[in-house]
């Protein structure tokens, strides 16, 4: 029986244009920018396993593409498409809130942002501030430094923040 | 290049002596591991090698200069528990000299946020800051995963100001690590390929003018973290790795510049894989030299020139050697290659 290891799935390409409209129409809603200034024209897609990864492309790279080399991942990231969600990265979250402020946020307590790192949902008593979110999708921030850690979706049926992506990818999936 | 593993085979074996099988029974080694200490270093020097590899190495925490400040990150982790001690030579990096049971290295929300790369020891830093001495431009690691070289030297050429890392591996598991790290550091100048390096040269339609090339090799230099290394290679293992060895860095010498610089590099102290791999090549090639390296960052042993039977070319005293016993790091094998003009 193949390793885990073994069995690992990997797919790459151009990023399809109805997954770069969802993410652009995710950006423009969650923080009122305009998205073709930060996703570039020519995006690229990498998923391994269930996790996809969108990035920007190098121009340099497209020869090396006809050379058959086989290129998994290039320039910056710039989102992720998981369940069934198209979301920004979280180095671009950062930027953009940097530039505009916060807004779709939610500013998370200590307990709160050790709960999410590890996958959980965040409970409303660790949210220090909200700001509103038109789509209930909430970009998750640290409170103590104002770093942007995660993604969570309000779900009023379980009253709960829940966990869409957070930094503990690294580790889980990308680890 | 063609080269037979019989050739390579009957070139590095040993019948080992009794005192090799005493001490190898001892320490639980391969006699012919012994004997290869015992005839590079001598009886007392051998034992102290072998106690060194005993002992525990100190993982390094790189600061990521690019998200955060090197005082600031020892801050955070100075309140976290962890005592770091400033690495002399890698100006950013530090020692973990005492840690606390809880967060490990790997777990912290400083790592997640990208502050850091924790190397499990310092000897990997050495090759990345020879190789891009005065240089700033592309770099081709050619055997990358997990990457902690390849996000080194894209944070180096980031702060530089221009420069692209192509990143290549032929393990996926690997590779996925390395995406990882790039992902949660931040860094924007590496492109990831997925590739066997021996065959780079016939794809690639560029040269490089500076190769990085940390063959996969035994690991015999890493025994203090990993004890099952001293059994795991057999002589004829040895044969078959030292075989890729030559044609890795026979391949990736066409991807050179003239006047480009390549680093090859094993964590390993077997002459078999080191100087025998780069004195086969340089002998093949006549269009690389062996230079010295750049800068004096510590004390570095230098090559072995002879080796049994074995007479290499002079040139290879100019590889720097790393020894656990000597300077308290992994062993570790750099020799830098130059194309001619």
């Amino acid at each position: 029986m193949p390793s885990e290891k073994e069995r690992l799935e990997l797919k790459t390409g151009k990023t399809p244009l109805k997954l770069v409209l969802k993410l652009k129409s995710t950006i423009r809603d969650l923080y009122g920018v305009d998205p073709d200034k930060y996703i570039p024209l020519n995006t690229r897609l990498t998923c391994i396993d269930s996790f996809c990864i969108i990035h920007s492309e190098i121009p340099s790279t497209r020869g090396l593409r006809l050379s058959n080399l086989r290129i998994i991942y290039e320039g910056s990231w710039l989102g992720v498409y998981v369940k069934r969600t198209a979301l920004p990265s979280i180095s671009l979250a950062r930027r953009i809130l940097q530039e505009h402020g916060l807004r779709s946020a939610i500013l998370v307590s200590d307990q709160g942002v050790k709960a999410f790192l590890y996958g959980n949902d965040i409970l409303p008593q660790s949210v220090i501030k909200i700001y509103p979110s038109s789509t209930g999708i909430y970009t998750v921030i640290d409170s103590s430094d104002q770093e942007v850690i995660g993604f969570s979706k309000w779900s009023s049926r379980r009253k709960v923040y829940v966990n869409i992506y957070d930094l503990g990818i690294f580790l889980r999936i990308l680890g | 290049m063609k080269i037979e593993l019989y050739e390579i085979y009957r070139d590095i074996y040993v019948e080992p002596a009794r005192e090799a099988y005493e001490i190898a029974l001892k320490y639980c080694y391969l006699p012919y591991m012994v004997q290869r200490y015992l005839d590079i270093l001598g009886e007392k020097e051998a034992l102290e090698l072998i106690r060194a590899f005993e002992k525990p190495v100190k993982p390094v925490v790189r600061t990521n200069t690019l998200v955060t400040a090197s005082s600031e990150l020892k801050k955070r982790l100075s309140e976290l528990g962890f005592k770091l001690e400033e690495i002399p030579w890698a100006p950013g990096s530090f020692w973990v000299v005492e840690k606390p049971a809880n967060p490990t290295l790997g777990a912290t929300h400083e790592y997640l946020k990208g502050y850091y790369y924790v190397h499990r020891d310092a000897s990997s830093l050495l090759p990345v800051l020879l190789l891009l001495h005065d240089y700033v431009g592309d770099v081709l690691d050619a055997c990358a995963a997990p990457g902690g070289k390849a996000t080194y030297i894209a944070q180096i050429l980031k702060e530089r100001g221009c420069g692209l890392v192509y990143a290549n591996d032929l393990v996926l598991y690997r590779l996925k690590a390395l995406i990882g790290h790039i992902m949660r550091m931040q860094l924007n100048n590496i492109v990831v390929l997925w590739s066997d390096a021996r065959v780079l040269s016939s794809r690639f339609k560029r040269r490089f003018h500076r190769i990085l090339l940390d063959a996969p090799c035994s690991g015999e230099g890493r025994i203090s973290v990993d004890p099952g290394r001293k059994s795991r290679t057999s002589l004829l293992d040895l044969a078959i790795l030292v075989k890729r060895e030559i044609e890795l860095l026979a391949s990736l010498i066409d991807l050179l510049e003239p006047g480009g610089v390549l680093a090859y590099v094993t964590c390993s102290i077997a002459p078999e894989e080191n100087e025998y791999v780069v004195n086969y090549v340089i002998k093949a090639r006549r269009s690389v030299e062996v230079i010295d390296p750049p800068l004096k960052l510590l004390d570095y042993s230098r090559g072995v020139v002879e080796f049994r039977n074995l007479k290499f070319s002079e040139e290879v005293e100019k590889c720097i050697r790393l020894w656990p016993h000597r300077h308290g790091l992994f062993g570790y094998t750099i020799c830098l290659l130059r194309k001619k003009d």
